[in-house]
């Protein structure tokens, strides 16, 4: 039986291991992984905010959950400024702004930890939880992501 | 000698040629006598025009977007511009112009000393403006607080450091006339208008005129990386859009896909934000009827 327990502990640690990777090799692959979830998760919540889906109060939390865990291992990959000819749309002024830009993941994240507190039952109390969470995102791509090529 | 009196005459004439050409085309006066301006519906116009995103400090937020002191570049491919104070102080901003003053700016880019200003000011499209919503818009930022700034020079290389040679520019450029015929009266005003959308979404002949051949079928991104995007009805614009998809985009921000709006559109939507719903509409429907263009080369 224990056995059986540290087997599975061992393969559950050992996908979570794969996946923490699925996004590439590089850093800067990761963080792009891991914004395009963020983005597939807005998706969901924003079709139910604008009514094109009906709302479902599980996949909701469930979509909250995924964003939040996304947000937060992008976070610590915008460590290092890109090296010539890499493949990104970051802009060099998150790393000249200091921590201004950390600053902005954070606000996303506590918009996204109080909508999950939250456990919105309804349309009506999702939406301006949701607003709070979709305003975050313009906010840092004005100054910090450069149009698509 | 007297190749050398023909060479002076020639230079003469054609000095007088281009001194002639190039003088300030001003607006007429009596377009502008009797209209007093109503400075509420003047906001909605400051709102479309989107003069705050340009004037007011970089940065700038809430409250401070309401400072018009100018002090942002703007890289171009002619030089940077640096934003002039538009601000209500009498002395530094423009508190002190008269109506017809601002209208002959905005409308004709002419200042009040009679010279032309550079197209980096979006007249070229301002000029199909109403003289109304002029006289409207400067009742409204005759209210805004006066900010006591002095901005930097323009940084231009010489030909362009002459303002003179503008003329010509205007004479090839400047059209007050409709670019595409649609019925959506509305929506195409406020896009060729007030709203300006070609300045950045229609490519840029080599002499910086704005191609009506190309209009609104993208562009490259001035300031560099990347590409401002095509907003025709074309399947590399916004074919896949509807109408809801557009308004829902100018109220939050949010593509159809959910990917956000960035670089200087966020400004663009925060200034639709403040319009009436009928206007985002409006312009909805009208970027939906005009004619669709592939992706403009350049």
């Amino acid at each position: 039986m224990l056995k059986k327990i540290t087997l599975k502990t061992v393969l559950i640690t050992a996908v979570l291991a794969a996946s923490a990777t699925a996004g590439g090799h590089t850093e800067i692959e990761q963080r792009i992984g891991a914004m395009k979830a963020v983005v597939g998760e807005m998706r969901i919540l924003g079709g139910m905010a604008q009514g094109k889906v009906d709302y479902d109060n599980l996949a909701a939390l469930s979509a909250l959950e995924t964003m939040r865990n996304a947000v937060a291992t992008a976070q610590p990959l915008f460590g290092t400024p890109p090296v010539d000819g890499e493949e990104t749309r970051a802009m060099a002024a998150i790393w000249e702004d200091g921590s201004e830009f950390d600053a902005g993941i954070t606000t996303l994240l506590a918009a996204l930890d109080t909508a999950i507190a939250a456990e919105p039952a309804d349309l009506a109390s999702f939406g301006p939880l949701f607003g709070a969470v979709a305003g975050t995102c313009k906010a840092c791509h004005e100054n910090y992501r450069a149009p698509e090529e | 000698m007297r190749l050398r009196n023909k060479a002076f005459f020639a230079a003469l004439l054609g000095g007088a040629a281009f001194w002639f050409l190039t003088q300030p085309d001003n607006l007429d006066t009596a377009l502008v006598a009797g209209l007093i301006g109503d400075p509420a519906k003047g906001a909605q116009v400051f709102a479309i025009g989107g003069c705050a995103s340009c004037h007011y400090a970089k940065d700038a937020k809430g409250e401070a977007r309401l400072m018009l002191g100018g002090g942002q570049a703007f890289a171009t491919p002619f030089g940077t511009f640096i934003a002039p104070n538009i601000s209500s102080d009498p002395d530094l901003g423009i508190g002190g112009w008269t109506n017809y003053e601002f209208a002959n700016a905005v409308l004709r880019g002419i200042s009040p000393s009679g010279q032309h200003y550079y197209p980096a000011f979006p007249f070229g499209s301002y000029t199909r403006m109403t003289v109304s919503d002029v006289v409207d818009l400067k009742a409204y930022m005759d209210t805004l607080p006066a900010v006591a700034q002095v901005n930097i020079a323009h940084e231009l290389p010489l030909p362009f450091r002459l303002r003179r040679g503008l003329g010509l520019w205007k004479m090839l450029f400047l059209d007050d006339r409709k670019v595409a015929e649609t019925i959506e009266m509305r929506g195409q005003y406020l896009v060729e208008g007030p709203g300006h959308c070609a300045e950045c979404h229609s490519p840029r002949n080599m002499l910086g005129g704005m191609d009506a051949n190309r209009w609104l079928a993208g562009a490259p991104n001035p300031s560099g990386k990347g590409r401002i995007p095509n907003i025709t009805p074309h399947s590399q614009g916004i074919a896949d859009w509807s109408v809801d998809d557009l308004v829902y985009y100018f109220e939050t921000g949010f593509t159809p896909e959910f990917d956000t709006a960035g670089s200087t559109m966020v400004a663009v939507i925060e200034n639709l934000g403040v319009l009436p719903v009928e206007d985002r509409l409006a312009i909805a429907r009208y970027l939906k009827s005009i004619p669709a263009l592939p992706d403009a080369s350049k």
